[in-house]
């Protein structure tokens, strides 16, 4: 009863509280959202303030002087920086939530499968604390597969692989629950650490953070291609020898090659998963496949290493970065339907 | 079903759709649905059914959006193009899926209406039954208020009638010939009271009985048959004097007995003269023990008779009349401003007081010295009029 009157009154939201990125549903209106989960914090007086969260935050991202430190609060789908996390998620809900809603929002925030209970604590309690009435938690590969359409709640089996910033989360759904789930922390983040190991290591160059994801989204690819070098890149960084900046020309049979380890780490995760699947649940996902979703799944060639890997059909997912949002909307929108795959920590 | 022109427009559809286009492409290609079904490991009923535009045999929205996006990646069409002429061709077809989750199947057959209703019957049951026995205590109640009438007629079918108000009598009394005498009766009996709650009920009544008749026939006639008064009141007289004191400490529910034969013959006295009236007040005084009436105190004190010690109020008082002879509590009770309690005429009286202060002790109606100050409190202050007079009865 009250709940209704609060949820009338309050925008409630769901977050995809990524590493990569933090996408906001709104009960109602969508995703209204869609910020990468940086925070600038400048130092006045010794006293720690935001300078700036999201897209703003992230053009700073190392470029900053001593006194500001952009930040990303969330390192393999967990918080790292509490506070920072606090700060971000505060100023998401604010933008979100106008003052002209007199209740505090009830949140939905999606956590990986395979989050330890401490990490699932902090990330409610940072929610709480920057202003939610009330907070559910629910999996991200259960948000990813409601997102994506897939029919969770009927008696078979639906494969999901979500691809994220930080984590990876293969699971396999029936009956309205994660009947088996496997989380590697290899996202999209290992494959831009891969990629500037890989540059250090072979021209001596080193690429900021920020470099490497664009050559992965522009030209990155899981497998290399079938013949030549495929599509080429500018590459700015540091040369480690003389110091000086230097630009290098990367091609995607480069990029593959680097993005070997951190893909051949999905694919194994995938397998896994696989073979601890019931065989009754097999048989479905033989039928069927897998389902692509998550940032990573837009790495060229994904789905055709994991189709090749698995010898199951892969379908990517439509529009993959806001599965996991659309499906935390969705559980907020139908609460009282789906409140079985939400959670609280107490 | 359909009407002949939907399914043309549907037949239509197919033919210029997505299965076709992706169908024509293949062909064009000169590739085998089976190769390509192995390639995208892709189950070749389901290419098929693609081709031939037959979505619904697809498992899903998802699957058949991924089957027909990898289908058209393989042939090297524009993936996003493709994928939306598919979405377009299929419209509304393909709902999202309802998220029924499976629930339990209810233990019980009856439904929550039900037991809501059943719920809410039984509490109306439950306090209906209150109510009526909460009603029905009050009914027990009312039946139990007139118990001392029921109790009056006791004596008084031993003895005799029934009482008015002792207000009344009291009112009477003073306009019979001696004024004097009789209220002494009426009035120093009521202040007895307390000493034991069931004597003073009864003896409350015998008191009554006694002054009721008094006033009665002096008013008709002043001053009637003087002729038998000596041996009708001199037997009463003795008997309860001497029974009422040992009787009403030892055995309360004893004392309205030998009360009542006086009672009986005291009607006679009353028509007799004052003598008699004056040789009753110390027997009623004794023994009867009725509510209230402090005010005639002062007139109390038949100047002949015994020592009469009145402990009267000015604050209010607890105090406590024990007699140790016999090691019975007389009275316990709390006297507010104004209320006083006359102590039976027996030696052995001992009076505790939480409040020596707010005391005035009366001897034959005259203030003896104070037994203590205010506040002070006194244990066992001898109840004796000539300590009291003296001053030494708390020394002790």
């Amino acid at each position: 009863m009250l709940s209704s009157i609060f949820g009338f009154l309050s925008a409630d939201m769901a977050i995809d509280l990524g590493t990569a990125n933090t996408l906001v549903y709104v009960k109602g209106r969508g995703i209204v959202l869609n910020e990468p989960s940086v925070v600038a914090i400048v130092e006045v007086k010794g006293k720690k303030k935001v300078l700036a969260v999201g897209e703003e935050a992230k053009k700073m991202l190392g470029r900053t002087p001593g006194n500001i430190s952009a930040i990303r609060p969330l390192r393999d789908g967990v918080i790292a920086d509490f506070e920072v996390a606090e700060e971000m998620i505060k100023y998401f809900i604010r933008k979100v939530h106008n003052r002209r809603s007199f209740a505090s929002p009830l949140v939905i925030i999606c956590v990986p499968s395979g989050s330890t209970a401490v990490e699932r604590r902090a990330i409610q309690e940072s929610a709480e604390s920057a202003g939610a009435r009330r907070v559910f938690l629910i999996e991200e590969p259960m948000a990813a597969a409601i997102g994506a359409g897939l029919p969770v709640t009927e008696p078979t089996g639906s494969m999901v692989v979500d691809i994220g910033g930080g984590t990876t989360e293969v699971a396999v759904l029936s009956l309205g629950g994660i009947v088996s789930a496997r989380s590697v922390r290899v996202g999209g983040d290992k494959m831009d650490e891969a990629i500037i190991g890989y540059i250090r290591r072979n021209y001596n160059l080193l690429v900021g953070e920020s470099s490497a994801a664009r050559v992965k989204e522009d030209i990155g690819s899981a497998c290399p291609p079938e013949d030549g070098d495929g599509a080429t890149m500018e590459i700015k960084g540091r040369d480690l020898m003389n110091g000086v900046p230097k630009e290098l020309v990367i091609s995607e049979r480069q990029v593959a090659e680097s993005l070997a380890d951190p893909v051949g780490a999905i694919i194994e995760t995938v397998k896994v998963a696989l073979e601890h699947t019931a065989p009754e649940l097999a048989a479905d996902i033989v039928d069927k496949g897998i389902v692509l979703t998550g940032g990573g799944a837009l790495l060229g060639n994904m789905d055709l290493v994991l189709r090749q890997a698995t010898g199951l059909p892969v379908s990517l997912a439509d529009d993959p970065l806001s599965c996991v949002v659309m499906g935390t909307g969705r559980a907020l929108e139908e609460m009282k339907r789906l409140k079985d795959v939400l959670s609280s920590m107490y | 079903m359909a009407s002949p022109e939907q399914a043309e427009t549907d037949e239509q559809k197919r033919a210029t759709g997505v299965g076709a286009l992706l169908k024509a492409s293949r062909l064009r290609i000169g590739d085998e649905l089976r190769h390509i079904a192995n390639i995208l490991k892709i189950r070749y009923v389901y290419l098929e059914a693609i081709e031939d535009g037959r979505f619904e045999d697809l498992p899903g929205h998802t699957y058949s959006m991924g089957f027909v996006r990898a289908y058209a990646e393989h042939l090297g069409l524009d993936s996003d193009e493709v994928i939306r002429r598919f979405k377009n061709q299929v419209g509304g077809d393909y709902p999202e899926p309802s998220l029924d989750f499976p629930e339990p199947i209810p233990e019980m057959g009856i439904p929550g209406g039900a037991i809501i209703f059943i719920g809410i019957l039984v509490a109306a049951v439950a306090y209906g039954a209150w109510y009526v026995n909460t009603s029905k205590e009050g009914i027990i109640a009312d039946l139990i208020a007139p118990v001392p009438k029921r109790m009056a007629e006791q004596p008084a079918s031993s003895g005799k009638p029934k009482e008015p108000a002792p207000v009344v009598e009291a009112k009477m009394e003073p306009k019979p010939e001696k004024p004097v005498e009789t209220p002494t009766e009426t009035v120093t009996a009521p202040t007895q009271v307390p000493a034991t709650e069931r004597a003073g009920v009864t003896t409350t009544v015998t008191a009554i009985v006694t002054t009721a008749e008094t006033p009665a026939p002096p008013a008709s006639t002043p001053t009637p048959e003087p002729d038998a008064p000596v041996e009708t009141v001199a037997t009463p007289e003795p008997a309860p004097t001497p029974a009422a004191p040992v009787d009403v400490p030892s055995a309360p529910s004893v004392v309205p007995m030998d009360i009542i034969p006086p009672a009986a013959p005291a009607q006679a006295s009353t028509a007799a003269p004052v003598q008699s009236a004056s040789q009753l007040t110390p027997a009623a005084q004794i023994s009867a023990l009725p509510a209230t009436a402090p005010k005639a105190e002062k007139t109390t004190a038949p100047s002949g008779a015994q020592n009469q010690i009145v402990v009267r109020a000015k604050m209010n008082s607890w105090i406590q009349v024990r007699d140790d002879t016999v090691n019975v509590l007389l009275v316990t009770r709390l006297l507010r401003a104004g209320d006083s309690y006359a102590v039976p005429n027996r030696s052995g009286l001992k009076l505790s007081t939480g409040n020596a202060g707010a005391l005035e002790i009366l001897v034959d109606g005259i203030p003896v010295p104070s037994i203590g100050g205010e506040g002070t409190v006194r244990r066992n202050v001898v109840l004796d009029a000539d300590k009291l007079k003296a001053g030494t009865a708390t020394g002790e």
